[in-house]
């Protein structure tokens, strides 16, 4: 049009921003004299970095999913929100690390059991349009809010200084602060597991999973455990988020980007299958981390690519034992 | 008893019609006159709900129609604005050409997604179609070389006629109200009832002798071609098109619209875009965090008035309807129930 | 003279979930035109027969045959359009339309208009749902949303959807089930009446043993997936084994 036009659909006036890779940009620094070799093994390690974050959020989002039914849209967003807590925690305090992870996941829990109270209580009977509804809605509205309180400019995490330094394996320098990540991930893992299938209230998860409405009738307060059960899948979201962010540049788009690769994991490893979302998570992982050598960007359509060809060859999931 | 049936139809048809009529054709008549009378600033508002409404429209059919609830959408929208924003302006093809094209490639990804995806149904549905949609948000993004990335594409005027805005609305008026019509034929067919058939009860209809995934694949390309029209018409309208149109919250506001006035009619989301593209854009004039309020307001109207605004007051119609004696023949669904 | 082929016959059929075997070697034949029941008590297998038969379930042994074809391995849509129509339980149709539209719809699907984008064909096709309604005794709510029926309208419903196939086998689930006394004889007499009309064999499943003697002639007693015993009515009733497994004695 010749005048001045009224400008894009009014609420979009603000920069997107979208790095290449949602968890870390790998610097690939070789020791001196490396080899494509080496080139690889670093990517593999990064992308099993990757993996562990990936795999820590979807198996929150599975949890919701095996357990209340819901899929939670806003997962993405808690994730975010996790990483931008931590940040605040950061920078406004001195608390060590570990405890400002804590205190991140526990604030990001909080949210989480609001917005379940609140809304997400109102539609598990309302069937997928509102639950689908509730969840966007949430998502959108934490985004904004993300937006409104931190900009929409990227910001980083100072890493924390006495994980600063690098380790030298075999010729592959790695961050340590990485390697803190693969620990604290695997022993966030081993928690979420050993609660599963160790204790009462992961008996409990695990039923409702399987049939909620026995439940019900066993006189077991459904509802609370449909609280716990949001509450923790999205602390797990929170812990992801947190562990990653001092590694990445946070922007308010990174929960609509995880969110994908959160959906890819569920679908490719099944609901309800814990093994099956690790191994899912690891893969595509790895598949981010490798194609960046060769060709940025394709990771994501081929993992799309991967996500139907799951569901047309083994509708279940790789390693789920339940019907499709 | 033969004469019955013939009665029978010719009211059906005057009665479906008529309340329609009444509302649609004073409805048009301002479309068409008032714009002579504003300034420029309002027509462009009004453009800019035209094109909204057929996006959601072009949603419902999908979702209330057809019973899949995506949040994809925006896909195909963008999908037609680059198509027709780089044919334009980076291979100087002709303006019908290029508006032409912008609806067929979106029917072509539609189709393309659509063969693998309706087959799956509730959650798979959703996320692959959120997925899709978020791809394609990536490859515009990051496809510098095709799509110039975060730069987007500028400069999407038509020259002639249709560069005056007053002129470029009445088209986008003309190709919204045939865009509808078609719409609302397709919904009102053989094929549209046998689509909301297979919403309330696709193991029945299978059970009769159908194809089920054919017809939604069918409704799913549909839907897609006329959100990619909404997209073509968007890119010259807004002048240039940038990755937000793939963004995830480009395909909250059909979404969102449709919720608000009422996913189980036709003019519901015709209501609920208008509305939320007014209620936006008079935010957006006193807040920079207006898509925060309409998600607070969305996620009200979803939480306590699930029927959208039309479905609420056509309720209390219908419960009415519904319970008058049954040997009133003159009742008819005025296709609210009926879609 | 020859005896007519049967028009369904079920030879060795048999159909295990894990390890529960629901249907187990059953053999029957119906004969065009009359009316056979299905009884036993629940869970003995009745409602996966039916499934068997209509093709929702895959047999793990046995043929099934309508009109000297076999048809275990069929679709279920394919089964329709051979001329198997089928109720369901739980009233089985489109709640957001109006009864018209769900006999409009069956119709369409039935001339294979269902996907026709082109309003051609319908005033036959409405004149014909409309028919099909009177018949079913539901003229006065053509357009009631079906969702706001009663369930003994919403059954009648499906009735006439399921006719609008133009069946030659009917095969009703447990048909006046949920129906109130009143509103059972009239069904009862209705389906009598539509069998009658249009020659149809019927084939239904029944709790109630007055319905079945109203209704049928030839009864199979069905017991943990296999055929207990056959016969009429009467037969039926004095059956030792019959009374045992029905009455605990």
């Amino acid at each position: 049009m010749a005048e001045e036009s009224l400008g894009t659909s009014y609420p979009l006036s603000y920069p997107l921003s979208y790095p290449l890779s949602y968890t870390f940009v790998p610097s690939p620094k070789i020791s001196s004299g490396g080899s494509f070799v080496e080139l690889i093994i670093q990517q593999l390690l990064s992308g099993l970095l990757q993996a562990l974050v990936l795999f820590l959020m979807s198996a929150g989002l599975m949890l919701i999913f095996g357990v209340s039914g819901v899929l939670n849209l806003a997962h993405g967003a808690f994730y975010m929100l996790g990483a931008y807590v931590l940040y605040t925690v950061t920078q406004y305090s001195t608390t060590p690390f570990w405890f400002a992870v804590v205190v991140s996941v526990l604030i990001v829990g909080c949210i989480g059991t609001v917005v379940e109270v609140l809304a997400l209580r109102r539609v598990y009977t309302g069937g997928l349009l509102y639950e689908a509804l509730v969840t966007f809605a949430t998502a959108i509205i934490i985004e904004e809010l993300v937006r409104i309180s931190w900009g929409s400019q990227q910001v980083t995490v100072p890493r924390p200084a006495f994980l600063g330094g690098e380790l030298n394996l075999w010729g592959v320098i790695l961050p340590s602060y990485q390697l803190v990540i693969l620990l604290a991930g695997v022993l966030v893992g081993l928690g979420l597991w050993w609660i599963l299938y160790h204790t009462r209230w992961g008996v409990f998860i695990r039923a409702a999973s399987m049939d909620r409405e026995m439940l019900a009738v066993l006189g077991v307060n459904v509802t609370r455990v449909f609280t716990s059960v949001f509450t923790i899948g999205v602390m797990l979201a929170g812990v992801a988020g947190a562990l990653a962010a001092p590694t990445l540049s946070l922007s308010p788009n990174m929960g609509s980007q995880i969110i994908m690769d959160a959906f890819a994991v569920v679908i490719l490893g099944g609901v309800g299958s814990l093994k099956g979302s690790l191994i899912s998570a690891v893969l595509i992982g790895e598949i981010h981390s490798v194609t960046l050598l060769f060709w940025p960007g394709i990771g994501m359509p081929l993992v799309f690519l991967l996500m139907v060809a799951i569901l047309l060859i083994r509708p279940q999931g790789i390693l789920s034992e339940r019907q499709a | 008893m033969e004469s019955f049936s013939v009665i029978r139809f010719r009211r059906l048809k005057e009665i479906v019609l008529y309340p329609y009529a009444k509302v649609v054709a004073p409805l048009l008549i301002v479309l068409i006159v008032l714009p002579q009378f504003i300034p420029v600033i309002y027509i462009f508002q009004l453009d800019a709900i035209i094109i909204a409404v057929l996006f959601a429209v072009s949603l419902n059919l999908l979702m209330g129609y057809g019973g899949m609830i995506s949040f994809g959408h925006a896909a195909y929208y963008s999908l037609a604005a680059y198509t027709t924003a780089l044919l334009f302006n980076h291979h100087f093809v002709s303006f019908p050409l290029a508006f032409a094209a912008g609806p067929a490639l979106a029917a072509l990804g539609a189709a393309v997604l659509g063969v693998f995806v309706v087959r799956t149904g509730g959650h798979y549905f959703l996320m692959l179609t959120l997925a899709f949609s978020q791809l394609i948000f990536a490859v515009i993004y990051q496809w510098y070389e095709l799509t110039k990335g975060d730069d987007g594409i500028a400069g999407l005027f038509v020259q002639g006629l249709l560069g005056k805005p007053i002129n470029y609305y009445y088209f986008s008026l003309i190709v919204v109200v045939i865009s509808l019509t078609l719409i609302y034929g397709v919904l009102h067919s053989a094929f549209g009832y046998t689509l909301q058939a297979i919403r309330d009860n696709p193991a029945r209809v299978e059970a009769l002798g159908v194809r089920v995934n054919r017809y939604k694949l069918l409704a799913f390309v549909i839907a897609g071609y006329f959100a990619g029209v909404a997209g073509s018409l968007f890119a010259f309208f807004n002048g240039q098109v940038s990755p937000e149109v793939a963004y995830w919250t480009q395909s909250a506001e059909p979404f969102m619209s449709v919720i608000i006035g009422g996913i189980n009619s036709f003019f519901g989301p015709v209501l609920g875009a208008a509305l939320y593209q007014v209620i936006g854009t008079q935010l957006s004039r006193v807040t920079q965090h207006s898509l925060l309020i309409t998600g607070v307001v969305t996620l009200a109207v979803g939480l306590f008035f699930p029927r959208g605004i039309v479905g609420s007051i056509a309720e209390l119609h219908i419960f009415e309807r519904g319970e008058r004696r049954s040997d009133d023949n003159t009742t008819a669904d005025t296709g609210i129930s009926e879609g | 003279m020859t005896t007519p082929q049967p028009i369904l016959e079920l030879a060795r059929v048999s159909k295990a979930f894990g390890g529960v075997l629901a249907v187990s070697e059953v053999n029957l034949h119906l004969r065009r035109g009359l009316r056979y029941a299905l009884v036993g008590p629940n869970g003995a297998g009745k409602s996966t027969l039916f499934n068997l038969i209509t093709g929702q379930l895959r047999c793990d042994a046995g043929k099934i045959l309508f009109k000297a074809q076999p048809i275990q391995h069929l679709t279920p849509d394919r089964i329709c359009k051979l001329g198997i129509a089928r109720t369901f339980q739980i009233s089985s149709i489109f709640p957001r339309l109006s009864a018209l539209k769900n006999v409009e719809v069956a119709l369409a699907i039935h001339q294979g208009k269902g996907a026709s984008l082109m309003p051609k064909n319908y005033p036959y096709r409405q004149r014909r749902a409309i028919d099909l309604l009177r018949d079913v005794g539901l003229h006065n709510q053509l357009f009631r949303t079906v969702g706001t029926l009663s369930h003994g309208e919403q059954k009648l419903v499906e009735l006439a959807v399921t006719l609008a196939i133009e069946p030659a086998l009917l095969i009703l689930d447990e048909p006046t089930a949920g129906v109130g006394v009143r509103e059972r004889w009239g069904m009862v007499e209705l389906i009598d009446r539509i069998c009658r009309e249009k020659e149809l064999t019927l084939m239904l499943c029944e709790h109630d043993m007055g319905v079945v003697a109203e209704l049928c002639d030839w009864v199979a007693v069905l017991h943990r997936g296999s055929v207990l015993a056959e016969g009429t009515v009467d037969d039926i009733k004095q059956e030792e084994e019959v009374r045992r497994v029905y009455l605990g004695d």
